[in-house]
């Protein structure tokens, strides 16, 4: 069974940051991504770039809508996901988790619809 | 018919249990026990079914076999070797499932409660309605959405893992809890439905204690439920009977000293949780002689412990209420001055602050807070025990 684990944290916290405490938590992501790698937990995942290097895009009409930023304001933003392999929701809950960013962000877990 | 009918709802829950842990689908288990219970009131005209609840497991059973083999195939050879499920301990097994999978973590405790009533106790969609305080169709609203999102996340129909157990148990306690204390002390009025809950909150954590012997908070949550329901038989029926007067002779001792062991050998386990201490106070009323006798200094005390777990009004109001019993009027009346603004639609906090106007010899303010507490009230039995009391102090 796969899940999305949607990685959601506060930019205006994160740009607080200092480049020691940056390369602390790269350095973290980097020992959970490998573990998760390990376990044969891990199909996918990246980090976003800010939301202020986001473009909403509608289609109206058949008239194509652009709007320069994220689609909706929030005190957290969409920072990175995983797309994980877990054999219950309970398992995807003990792998979100330990996802470094749950500590001070938060982590939104989604089953993906299968097709069949 | 009628008894037929409660046979049926009695066995519904554990068939639904068994069920949904053999085939993990709730839409087709609920469409399956739906043909079942058909089929068993066509035969009841006939002749008696001996274990409704074996039948309706099998029936049902056989039902979902024969819609998959016409689906697929393939699966159903898997199936076919699964051994027939009828010994109690099976059935146990099953609905502890149940209720772990009604109170995932993932749920809502609203959402959890509703289902914990509807599967694993067995009650309609009205009576669960009633006692949430939420219309019909909200509920069903809700419990649609819940099963959809058991579905898609694939929630499973099964005990935890022991590595999730510490994640799991918590809610599961939580909502049993809850149905305990709304069966104990509720607004619902109905003393049958009421009995019902605490019975069978009490037959789950039974339940719980003996798979899982090692945590000390649900076996103090069962001592908490026991101490509370062994004073049952010394309650009226149609009215709200307040521990002072209570008749203790007619408490139930062989639940109390069954409490009492459960919760002297809980609290040498692990340090203690909230449920430890509500279950000492409760105890320590359970054992004292006559309401006067009771230890209240040490209550006050346990109180106060309580609310460095959970800080709660109703809490303090509690406090205050064993703050009178030891004559600490002045404190008693702080505390509730200071939660007053919180609690303007509480009629125990109205009650309580009665009870203190009392203890001060002001009686027509004493009334005047019943009143009030009267026109709060949504609970008949507790209407019927104000009233009584302001007939008292009009003497």
């Amino acid at each position: 069974m796969q899940y999305l684990c949607l990685i959601f944290e506060s930019e205006a916290l994160a740009a607080q940051r200092d480049e020691q405490a940056n390369m602390a938590l790269i350095q973290e992501y980097g020992k959970f991504t490998e573990e998760i790698e390990a376990t044969g937990n891990h199909i996918g995942g990246e980090a976003l770039m800010p939301t202020e290097t986001a473009t909403t895009v509608r289609v109206r009409n058949g008239e194509t809508l652009i709007t320069d930023g994220p689609f909706a304001e929030t005190k957290e933003q969409l920072g990175g996901y995983y797309l994980i392999e877990a054999a219950t929701l309970d398992d995807a809950i003990s792998i979100a988790a330990k996802i470094p960013s749950a500590k001070d962000g938060c982590v939104e877990v989604r089953p993906v619809m299968k097709f069949e | 018919m009628a008894s037929f009918d409660t046979d049926v709802n009695a066995a519904y829950g554990t068939a639904f249990a068994v069920l949904t842990k053999r085939f993990q689908d709730i839409q087709q288990v609920e469409d399956a026990l739906q043909h079942a219970c058909i089929k068993a009131m066509e035969k009841q005209q006939f002749e008696t079914i001996a274990n409704v609840k074996a039948w309706l497991i099998k029936v049902a059973t056989h039902y979902i076999l024969d819609e998959l083999k016409k689906h697929k195939p393939d699966y159903v050879e898997h199936l076919d070797t699964i051994s027939p499920v009828d010994t109690a301990y099976e059935y146990d097994d099953a609905t502890l499932g149940l209720i772990f999978t009604c109170c995932h973590p993932s749920l809502s405790q609203d959402n959890q409660l509703a289902l914990c009533l509807k599967w694993v106790m067995g009650f309609d969609n009205a009576s669960i309605a009633r006692a949430l305080l939420i219309s019909d169709k909200t509920l069903e609203q809700r419990i649609t959405r819940t099963k959809r999102k058991i579905k898609a996340n694939n929630i499973e129909f099964s005990l935890p893992t022991q590595s999730h157990l510490n994640t799991r148990i918590d809610a599961v306690m939580k909502v049993l809890y809850l149905i305990f204390n709304e069966g104990y002390f509720g607004n619902s009025g109905q003393v049958l439905v009421s009995n019902t809950l605490c019975k069978q909150a009490i037959y789950l954590m039974k339940l719980i204690c003996r798979t899982y012997r090692d945590n000390a908070a649900s076996h103090a949550l069962l001592a908490l439920m026991l101490f509370i329901q062994a004073r049952t038989p010394a309650r009226a029926t149609d009215k709200v009977t307040l521990l002072e007067h209570q008749d203790r002779t007619k408490w139930d001792r062989a639940m109390i000293s069954e409490a009492d062991m459960l919760l002297q050998k809980s609290l040498k386990q692990d340090r203690p949780t909230s449920y430890h201490i509500q279950a000492a106070i409760a105890g320590l009323h359970s054992l004292a002689t006559t309401y006067e006798n009771t230890d209240w200094q040490q209550i006050v005390l346990l109180y106060d412990k309580l609310l460095t777990y959970d800080y709660s009004t109703a809490i303090i109001v509690n406090q205050a209420v064993a703050l009178i019993q030891i004559d600490r009027l002045e404190q008693a009346q702080t505390k509730l001055d200071n939660v007053a603004p919180l609690l303007l639609h509480y009629p125990p906090y109205f009650i309580a602050y009665a009870h203190l106007l009392e203890h001060q010899g002001c009686y027509g303010e004493a009334i005047d807070k019943l009143n009030q507490a009267v026109l709060l009230s949504k609970s008949e039995a507790e209407i019927a025990f104000i009233k009584d009391k302001i007939q008292y102090l009009k003497h």
